[in-house]
């Protein structure tokens, strides 16, 4: 059966992209949106851990879980999957902890996309952006390894005002103000003033009037 | 200070007063932010607050340098770096931010070469230890790193951060063992600090099992005993926890039943309060739902059995 083809909308593409430039660690988040029989829409993708301890360790990711699968069904969507970047730009496996990510996520929906963000691709050459997440999809019983279970990078359908977004923010252009950063739950729990549904900044991200280029 | 005070303030820090874009500076340094780019926006001003003799100068230049290096500005960090090395050509710091150079042009054998060079002529020397450490990390030499690390805490036993790091080095590597014993050295070093038993908490919670939750659930309540207020991540874990003994039947000690269930509703309370405070984000809607999944939201049955 062929994968489903993903698409993903431009506030969370960058509030992926914003995550992974506030933190140089490692960083994992979901992503949620809503399932179709040939394609899986991504409208949103909650930010969760950076650091090392928080990471490797499986209570907050298992709190943070259960809380967006509220926050899921809140609004009306489901858990599509998770993302995730390691610290070093050139390390394109996946390891212990997405792995155990995603199959909590296929265990409890039924399938799963596991987005692995490739830092190298993160650069000025736009084209270069939209093969910035390396998509990996499992459904129902299929086991093994996630990294066999990759598509083409073309089902991740990105569209050019997100990548135009993109620019603007790693040119440094736009969001440059700290009341803008991005907050993720693990930042949350060190200050619960902190908002980790990052509501204003996705409000931004869409209503952005991009420079004249 | 908390994270939004403390962004608030580097924000206002935009204005053209060097004493206070020096003061941000000082701020980012002392709580040790990761905020580069903040720091070269405000490197030329703050360096006007400081006389070029005086050591809050040459501290906040080693400080641009670093930040120059995180994003890659080699002609920023170069030029720090000459000035640094003019002023204090036999400083074991001044060579260290040559030596990072080479790592951050990739250079991993040159760097190698470079930090053996000022170890070997400072022995006590602790930066150019982990920047070895590190050096192994970004070219995946995970195994090789601990190891390092490892030798690193025998000189210098009293390095919490060292020890939080290993930690996460055998988790990473599925060493759980040497993971508990380096959690445990954090509150060896710091026994009244919540951090260090939410910590050893969460490695215990990771593992799994009665005992290790059970383990897992004495830290947390340690954590919130020294930090009531705002203690997030030590009430999300002791409501995990004790929700995992009840919810999974666990526990056949009556005496564990009653201390795990007392703890739940205080880990419940605790949560809830926190959420309803006003300053509080996100969601006390769906925070309420998802501590109402718990089958033990209904202490009666548990009180029957």
């Amino acid at each position: 059966m062929p994968s489903p083809v993903y698409s993903i909308s431009d506030a969370a593409y960058n509030t992926i992209i914003l995550h992974a430039l506030k933190y140089p660690t490692t960083i994992s988040g979901v992503v949620l949106g809503s399932i179709g029989s040939q394609a899986c829409a991504i409208e949103s993708a909650i930010p969760l851990i950076h650091s090392d301890l928080a990471m490797f360790t499986s209570p907050l990711h298992e709190v943070a879980l259960l809380l967006s699968e509220q926050k899921a069904k809140q609004d009306g969507m489901h858990i599509l999957g998770i993302y995730y970047a390691n610290a070093v730009a050139d390390d394109r496996s996946i390891g212990v902890v997405p792995t155990h990510l995603a199959n909590a996520v296929q265990k409890r929906t039924g399938s799963a996309c596991l987005l692995l963000l490739n830092a190298k691709n993160l650069s000025e050459d736009v084209r270069k952006c939209r093969h910035a997440f390396r998509v990996c999809v499992r459904d129902g019983e299929i086991r093994g390894s996630w990294g066999k279970s990759e598509v083409q990078h073309e089902t991740l359908q990105v569209s050019d005002r997100a990548l135009k977004v993109a620019d603007a923010i790693l040119g440094g252009v736009v969001l440059r103000d700290q009341k803008e950063r991005i907050v993720d739950f693990e930042d949350h729990c060190a200050d619960p003033s902190t908002d980790w549904l990052n509501a204003k900044l996705v409000t931004r991200l869409n209503e952005m009037q991009l420079p004249a280029s | 200070m908390a994270a939004a005070a403390l962004d608030a303030q580097l924000a206002a820090a935009n204005s053209s007063a060097p004493p206070v874009a020096a003061t941000a500076l000082s701020l980012i340094s002392d709580a040790r932010l990761y905020r580069p780019r903040t720091v070269l926006r405000l490197a030329d001003t703050a360096l006007r607050a400081h006389r070029p003799s005086t050591r809050p100068f040459w501290d906040a230049a080693e400080q641009v340098a670093l930040a120059a290096y995180h994003v890659f500005d080699s002609r920023t960090a170069a030029q720090f770096v000459r000035r640094i090395l003019d002023r204090f050509p036999n400083s074991s710091r001044a060579r260290l931010l040559q030596a990072i150079s080479h790592e951050s042009q990739l250079k991993w054998v040159d760097a190698a070469r470079a930090y053996i060079r000022i170890t070997d002529a400072d022995p006590l020397f602790k930066p150019a230890y982990k920047r070895q450490v590190a050096l192994l990390k970004s070219q995946f030499k995970l195994s090789e790193a601990a190891t390092l690390l490892h030798d690193y805490l025998n000189k210098f036993a009293t390095d919490f951060d060292a020890w939080a790091e290993l930690c996460a080095l055998d988790l990473q590597l599925g060493r759980f063992a040497h993971a508990i014993f380096a959690a445990n050295e954090l509150l060896l070093l710091d026994p009244h600090n919540h951090a260090a038993h939410t910590v050893v908490a969460d490695v215990y919670a990771t593992l799994g099992g009665v005992h290790n939750l059970c383990l897992a659930r004495k830290h947390y309540a340690a954590s919130l005993s020294m930090r009531a207020a705002s203690n997030l991540r030590a009430l999300y874990g002791l409501w995990l926890v004790c929700a995992t003994l009840l919810d999974g039947r666990l526990l056949k000690d009556d005496r564990d039943l009653q201390v795990t269930l007392r703890l739940f509703r205080v880990a419940r309370k605790g949560i809830t309060a926190v959420y309803r405070n006003p300053t509080a984000q996100s969601g006390a809607v769906f925070v309420a739902n998802t501590l109402g999944m718990s089958v033990y939201t209904g202490e009666k049955r548990v009180l029957k059995e």
